[in-house]
């Protein structure tokens, strides 16, 4: 019997193509809207997951006078004897300080100021290593090597109206150093037109001397950094004697731009769905027409035997379509559509490891949510095309 | 031979509206139908003939009075029962046809049986076997659009047998149909009731129809009132 209301159902959907297929459009849009951008934020959580990975999990963060977990340029809040306290823990196996500042660097006549960031040379293979930095042309620094600098990707490309290339000569602060290397593209502008240099000549040239912005710690195979944290933090405030310091690991940042990026998410998916609430109150106003239009007929059909249950079941079968069929294609729709939001990164940023990956519970959510919204905004017009009195449908012209 | 009574209705009132507004499409109506009769009820347009026929059909309630199906009180079933013994007992032929227009001849003649919940295979063999009855054999697959009046007619009383009902409701089933078109649809229906045996009421304005069927059974209608 079922099968019967089906063949009437979609007898009555073939009857007005156009108008059944632009309300199909109104659930097309807003399910392909929720699909495309979940699955491009699942994409970016994989992203900076990955970028996270590469950088390990065994790294604690330290910066002085920081006022946010991202480095700040110039503020040089650590000294020698900090570095040297971290050194004193038996659970760290090496400290990195490093240099990070805003500098003037000049080339043929034209000044900008991009950020410079200064390792001391004997750690700069351990550094490297934990970031996306890869020496694309020319090398990198050597050991004890000063006077010379690796550049970004963008400075070799367009970021000085004369490019700039293996053995330029930039004046950093005044002073001038050759290049000797070129990074490969990261994919953000800061890294992209960073500079990097050793930190014997960042302080000749621009750092206070016994001072430098942060310091990566690593920490030896076995020990708990969670709780190692905790301890160097506590101990650290004492020796310092002030708070005004950030210390964290690169696992507690990740949970923080998880969070971060969860609650993009909601908004996203929440704002999409408006959308689908369009597309909703689309299908309810075409099952109204519908059941104006065909009042006659549902007059016919009860006075041949049709129950209130029979017109209800057909006219819900025909909403339900609307949104099963908006929900299919509109899946489909936003696959592609971030698919080709992968690719654009993948231009714009290559660098990137955005991978977008079809979740089946994402697709059959959104399969779900589509056929739920079809057969609510169905249920008050096939109400009252079921209720309908016969007498009165028959006599409707 | 012992007359079985199929409608039966007791002084049934219909009234629609409330108070001063209040019209009496029919007052107090007695009228009992037996099997295999042939009855016409005769009246001018507003005379509340349709409403009859529709309290006749149970596609309505009466205000007033009982009305029994096979000695059944429609009164007392819910408008799903009603609406399921209406498709068991009662076929209705109306004067503009009223088929689905997007449905062929065929589909509109299955579909009673679809609301009686009969299986496919079965449903097209009946449908098929009473369209060639009515003549309609080759016109099976044609929308209603496509066929003439006649042929039109002719898919409505298929539809109407489709379920084999007892009694046979038309509504001016020659209004809308020229004269010999329309005797030949009269032709049918006394077919239906001489040789099917069935319980045919119909109603009309036109007096050459109540010469045609030389129907024994006649039943004025003036104001609502039987006279």
């Amino acid at each position: 019997m079922l099968r019967d209301y089906f063949l009437v159902a979609f007898n009555n959907l073939r009857r007005r193509k156009l108008r059944s297929w632009l309300t199909v459009i109104g659930i097309i849009i807003g399910i392909s809207a929720i699909v495309s951008l979940t699955l491009v934020a699942q994409g970016t959580e994989n992203a900076v997951n990955a970028a996270f990975e590469e950088f390990g999990t065994d790294v604690i963060l330290v910066q002085g006078g920081a006022t946010f977990s991202r480095p700040t340029p110039g503020e040089y809040g650590l000294e020698n004897k900090d570095i040297r306290f971290f050194e004193s823990f038996g659970e760290v196996d090496i400290v990195i300080p490093y240099v990070y500042d805003t500098q003037e660097v000049e080339y043929k006549d034209e000044k900008k100021y991009p950020i410079v960031y200064a390792i001391d040379t004997e750690l700069w293979g351990e550094f490297l290593g934990r970031t996306n930095f890869e020496v694309e042309k020319g090398r990198n620094l050597q050991k004890g090597e000063t006077g010379a600098i690796v550049i970004g990707w963008k400075l070799n490309q367009d970021y000085f109206e004369k490019k700039v290339d293996l053995k330029s000569r930039i004046k950093v602060s005044g002073k001038t150093f050759k290049v000797v290397g070129i990074y490969e593209r990261v994919g953000n502008d800061a890294d992209d037109t960073s500079i990097a240099m050793a930190i014997e000549d960042a302080r000749k040239v621009f750092a206070p001397p016994g001072k430098v912005t942060g310091a990566q710690m690593i920490v030896k195979d076995g020990v708990n950094i969670e709780e190692f944290v905790k301890e160097l933090e506590e101990e650290y405030e004492d020796y310092r004697g002030d708070k005004n310091f950030i210390m964290s690991t690169s696992t507690a940042i990740l949970e923080q731009i998880n969070n971060i990026l969860g609650i993009i998410q909601y908004v996203i998916v929440g704002i999409a769905s408006i959308a689908l609430l369009v597309g909703a109150v689309g299908i309810a106003n075409t099952m109204y027409m519908s059941v104006m239009e065909r009042t006659k007929e549902i007059g016919i059909m009860k006075s041949i035997g049709a129950t209130n249950r029979a017109i209800l079941t057909i006219f819900l079968i025909e909403s339900a379509f609307f949104g099963i069929v908006g929900g299919i294609i509109g899946c489909i729709v936003g696959i592609i559509m971030a698919i080709g939001a992968k690719l654009a990164i993948e231009f714009f940023s290559p660098g990137l490891p955005f991978l977008i990956l079809i979740d089946p519970k994402v697709i059959g959510g959104a399969l779900l949510f589509s056929a739920v919204a079809g057969i609510i905004s169905g249920i008050l017009p096939a109400r009252s095309a079921s209720k309908m009195n016969p007498v009165d449908a028959l006599r409707h012209e | 031979m012992t007359k079985t009574p199929v409608i039966q209705l007791e002084n049934v009132s219909k009234i629609y509206g409330r108070g001063r507004a209040a019209i009496h499409a029919n007052k107090n109506i007695n009228l009992t139908i037996n099997k295999n009769e042939f009855v016409v009820i005769i009246g001018p347009s507003g005379s509340g003939k349709s409403t009859l026929l529709n309290l006749i059909g149970s596609l309505d309630y009466p205000s007033k009075g009982t009305i029994k199906l096979d000695g059944q009180n429609i009164a007392q079933l819910d408008e799903s029962e009603l609406a399921q013994i209406r498709g068991q007992k009662i076929g209705f032929v109306f004067q503009s046809f009223h088929l689905i227009q997007s449905m062929t001849a065929l589909e509109n003649v299955m579909l009673p049986l679809t609301f009686q919940n009969m299986s496919a295979g079965e449903k097209q063999k009946r449908a098929i076997n009473i369209l060639t009855k009515v003549g309609l054999k080759s016109r099976m697959t044609h929308l209603p659009g496509e066929l003439s009046g006649g042929e039109n007619q002719r898919v409505a009383i298929a539809r109407a047998l489709a379920n084999n009902p007892e009694v046979i409701i038309a509504d001016e089933p020659t209004g809308n149909l020229d004269q010999s078109t329309g005797k030949k649809i009269m032709d049918l229906l006394l077919n239906i009731y001489k040789k099917e045996g069935k319980t045919v009421i119909i109603v009309t304005h036109d007096r050459d129809l109540v010469n045609i069927t030389k129907s024994e059974k006649v039943y004025k209608i003036v104001d609502g009132e039987l006279v």
